[in-house]
This record gives C-alpha cells, sequence and structure tokens, in this order.
C-alpha cells in the first residue's frame, strides 16, 4: 500500500507540474494574441492533439467496463470497443480540418460558440443560441462527469485503501489543480502522458495473455463453452440484431465529432499541423488501447465463475501480475479515467465561464485568466457536490441522455453545416428537435443508448438540412 | 484468421484502419507534395 501511495504522489506531482508549465507557455504565447486558456493558445500539435483525442475517447472506465462487457458477452465486445478507433481516426481525418477552418474564420472558441458563430442571424439570435448550446453542455456534461467521478472514486479506493469520498475529493483536487494552472493546454499535455500510459498498460495486459495462451487457442476453447460467445447471432448488449454493433462506429464518429470536451481540440490545434499525419500516430494508439476486452475473454476462459464480470480487470490484475506490476497498471487505468475528468471539467467550465457569461453579457468576454481558473474551481466543487448527493440508480440513464443529448443536438449545426449552411434559427430548431426526440426515445420507447442519440441526431439533421436548404435563398436575398 | 466473426471484422477493421490514413499520408505528402489538408468535406 506504501509502495502505491509513493506512486500516486510522484505520478500527481508530475502531473500538477505539466500543469505549472502549460501555465508558463500560454503566458508566453498571450503576448502573441494567443488564445491562452480555452484554446490553449492554438499551440497543439499532431502527437499531442492524437493523445489527447485518444485518451479522452477511450474512456477510463473502458479499461474495467469494456473487459465486463467481454467476459459476459464474448467477442462482440471486442469489435464494439474497437469501433472508436476508427471513429476517433477517421472523425479527426474528415472533420478536424473543416471545423478549425471554419472556427478560425467565425472566431469561435468553444463548441457552443463555434455552433453560434458559424451560422448567420442577428445578434440576438447568435446568443440565444449560444447561450442554449453553452447550457446544454453544462447541463449534461454535469451528469456526465458524475459518473466518471463515481467510477474514478471507486477505482481509487482500492488502491490506496482509503474511502471512495476522500478518493474522488484526491483526485478531483489533483486534476483541478492541473487544469485551473494551464486551461485546455494542460489537460491536452497530462492527456497524452496518460495516454502514453494507457498505451504501457494494454501492451502489458496483452502480452500476459498471450504469454498464457495464444489467440486462436482462446477462440477456440471458448467456441466450445458457448458458441455464441465467439460467433454471436445477436448484438447483444448493443442490439437485437447480429450487426446492430456496426451502429457504435456511428455513435463514436459522432461523439468525436459532436461532444463539445472531444471536439473543442480540433480547434485548438496549430495552423501548420497536418491532420493527416496526426490520424497516422492515432492508428496504432487506437489498435493498442483496442486490445484491451481481450482481458474479459481470457478470464472467461480460466475463471468463468465471477459474480460480477467487471471484476475480471481487477481480478486479472490480481492473479497475473505481480503487486508492483498490478499497481502501475492501475495507476495507468486511473490515468485513463482522469484524462477524460479534465477533459469534461475543462469543457464544463468554459461553458460557464465562457459561453453562458458571454452570452449574458453581450459578448463581455472575462479576460482574465483568474476568473477563469475560479470557474474550474467552482465546477470541480459543483461535480463533486453532485457526486455525492445526485440518486444513485439512474445515474446511468441520465449519464446516457447527457452524452446522448449532446450528441443528438449538436450534429446538425456541427456536421450538416458542412453540406448546408443553414441560419441560427434553423440551427436552434435542429438543436431542439434532437434533444426532444431523445429524450422521447429514451423514456418512452426503451431504445438502446446508442440507437437513441443517432435516431435522434437524425432527426435533428433531416430539419437542419430540409429547412436549411429552403431557407438558402431567403439568407442569399438578405 | 479466427474460428469468431467478430474477431475476423476486428482483424480486418484494423488491416483498413491502418490503410486509409497511410494512402491518405501518401497522396498528401508524396504523390500531392501539398501544404494542405486532407480533406474540407
Amino acid at each position: 500500500m506504501i509502495y502505491n501511495w509513493i506512486v500516486f504522489i510522484i505520478a500527481a506531482i508530475g502531473l500538477i507540474s505539466v500543469g505549472v508549465i502549460s501555465n508558463k507557455k500560454i503566458k508566453a504565447q498571450k503576448s502573441q494574441g494567443g488564445e491562452g486558456f480555452l484554446l490553449g493558445g492554438k499551440s497543439i500539435g499532431a502527437f499531442v492533439g492524437a493523445g489527447t483525442l485518444m485518451a479522452t475517447g477511450y474512456s477510463g472506465w473502458g479499461f474495467i467496463g469494456s473487459p465486463g462487457t467481454a467476459y459476459a458477452f464474448g467477442s462482440i465486445e471486442v469489435l464494439a470497443n474497437f469501433f472508436f478507433a476508427p471513429a476517433i481516426v477517421f472523425g479527426t481525418l474528415f472533420f478536424a480540418n473543416f471545423m478549425r477552418k471554419n472556427a478560425k474564420l467565425s472566431g469561435g472558441l468553444t463548441i457552443p460558440d463555434y455552433v453560434a458563430t458559424t451560422h448567420s442571424g442577428t445578434d440576438e439570435q447568435k446568443r440565444l443560441v449560444h447561450f442554449i448550446a453553452g447550457l446544454a453542455t453544462f447541463i449534461f456534461l454535469s451528469v456526465y462527469m458524475i459518473g466518471q467521478i463515481r467510477a474514478v472514486g471507486l477505482v481509487a479506493s482500492q488502491w490506496l485503501n482509503i474511502s471512495e469520498v476522500y478518493a474522488s475529493i484526491l483526485l478531483l483536487l489533483i486534476v483541478t489543480i492541473f487544469t485551473m494552472q494551464g486551461g485546455l493546454l494542460a489537460v491536452a499535455l497530462t492527456d497524452t502522458i496518460m495516454c502514453i500510459g494507457m498505451l504501457i498498460a494494454s501492451v502489458i495486459v496483452f502480452g500476459v495473455i498471450l504469454k498464457d495462451v495464444s489467440l486462436t487457442e482462446m477462440i477456440t476453447a471458448m467456441g466450445q463453452i458457448d458458441p455464441e460467445l465467439i460467433n454471436p447471432t445477436t448484438s447483444d448488449p448493443y442490439g437485437s440484431s447480429k450487426y446492430s454493433v456496426y451502429l457504435v462506429f456511428i455513435y463514436a464518429l459522432l461523439f468525436t465529432t459532436t461532444l463539445p470536451y472531444m471536439s473543442v481540440r480540433f480547434l485548438s490545434l496549430k495552423e501548420d499541423v497536418k491532420i493527416h499525419r496526426m490520424a497516422l500516430y492515432m492508428v496504432p494508439m487506437g489498435i493498442i488501447l483496442s486490445l484491451i476486452p481481450f482481458v474479459g475473454m481470457f478470464m472467461y476462459l480460466r475463471n468463468p465463475e465471477l459474480s460480477n464480470p467487471d471484476s475480471a480487470m481487477p481480478v486479472f490484475l490480481n492473479t497475473y501480475l505481480s503487486p508492483a506490476l498490478g499497481g502501475i497498471i492501475t495507476l495507468f487505468i486511473l490515468f485513463a479515467m482522469l484524462s477524460t475528468i479534465s477533459s469534461i471539467l475543462q469543457a464544463l467550465a468554459s461553458s460557464l465561464s465562457y459561453d453562458m457569461y458571454t452570452s449574458i453579457f453581450k459578448n463581455k468576454e472575462i479576460k482574465s485568466d483568474t476568473l477563469n481558473r475560479v470557474v474550474v474551481g467552482i465546477t470541480a466543487i459543483w461535480g463533486l457536490f453532485l457526486t455525492f448527493l445526485a440518486p444513485q440508480g439512474m445515474l446511468n440513464q441520465i449519464a446516457y441522455i447527457g452524452t446522448g443529448g449532446l450528441i443528438s443536438m449538436f450534429v446538425g449545426p456541427v456536421i450538416m453545416r458542412a453540406f448546408v449552411k443553414a441560419n441560427l434559427k434553423v440551427c436552434l430548431y435542429s438543436m431542439l428537435t434532437g434533444f426532444v426526440v431523445n429524450v422521447i426515445l429514451v423514456f418512452f420507447f426503451k431504445i438502446g443508448w446508442v440507437e437513441a442519440p443517432i435516431l435522434a441526431g437524425l432527426a435533428g439533421s433531416i430539419i437542419y438540412l430540409v429547412f436549411g436548404y429552403l431557407g438558402k435563398p431567403k439568407i442569399q436575398a438578405v | 484468421m479466427t474460428e469468431s466473426w467478430a474477431i475476423n471484422t476486428f482483424i480486418i477493421g484494423c488491416i483498413i484502419l491502418t490503410i486509409i490514413p497511410v494512402a491518405v499520408c501518401f497522396y498528401k505528402d508524396v504523390l500531392k507534395g501539398s501544404e494542405g489538408e486532407v480533406s474540407d468535406l
């Protein structure tokens, strides 16, 4: 246990140091007019861009939940988890430059700001759309963060042998300190460090499995126990059809391109960064991170009696790795969770300190970084407050509505904007349609969490495309 | 290839995932030699 604490303290000092360095870099760039806190001074290069997108996209809970799902449902989870890799790579390859260029032309600093400034309309309409998009980001991501904080508290409490409450507070404190210090740049740099840790963890874990059993032997043995585990006839838990699992790719693509805490990275890239090279860095990262669910299949083969599938990874670490190595891997799993929390925290704080503030107070931007930092602190306290007060039972459903709601609201204005240049009214209708349809589908039709945002996003997109196209001549006449 | 269609799709997916960005890089950096970017949609 003392060993875990020493590793943890060293890692925490390292992460906070990155925050301090980022702060100095931002200050140096501010003299050149760069937008420091919100977009990291637009100084994020190809490798850091790839690292931050991959670390944030492959949420830390994937290191626990994904092996758990593979343990319960077999090979379908390997495929479903993998779809996040091509979705993030192709989303970046085909949308990053489009969004970056539009943001540069319009001056958008956050995704709600991007949505408002890339559509034509009156100043009042712009502020209304900016406010609603910022408010939606704040509400939905607040809910989403609750699950992430609870997850990190659960893992860290076992690792450090303290209560979940203390573990959550301690880790959130570290994330808050480095986010307050360096804003998005600190988040991106620490994400990249964490991504390297996650990659090392994946390689070690997969290496340990292959040392014990080859891939083909594992698949054959599992097929003999239950053929459904290796050749599933349905996509359970992703859908009843055999091919429903492919919807995960569409979901992950929308997740990458529309969720504010993911796509804001596109706006923060250096002007001269080559997106196709960034995508090239992402490929091996994505493939290596996709190996994690094999832990679940391996554990099913070796220990099919686990009462809780989600314990597949912890049991694997305790059984097949030395305590020292298991401790390091747990740290990397915590890293993966922290990278997602830091990104959400940064997006939440900017929705409050920038999006809602500027839309209410008529574009009076908060110039002082001190205020931005204070808002990060307030947002962290808000996250903790919700974490311990929100009801337990409804969390998963609310979290799905959170990310799904945001995705379905932003698909039209962010993605369909590439095909039709609609105005702010249409943008607003599209957002509201996506939101309402998503809520109806989730609450009244018991539809899957992957299908709901896709269908709701489709509804919002149709509204955007049809009314955007019909409204085009009028806009041109004006 | 393995006995599992899901794992086979995963392996094919990894190959496609590798080929497309490599092809785009080859096109942009070698064939086109452009300073520009891959796509604006």
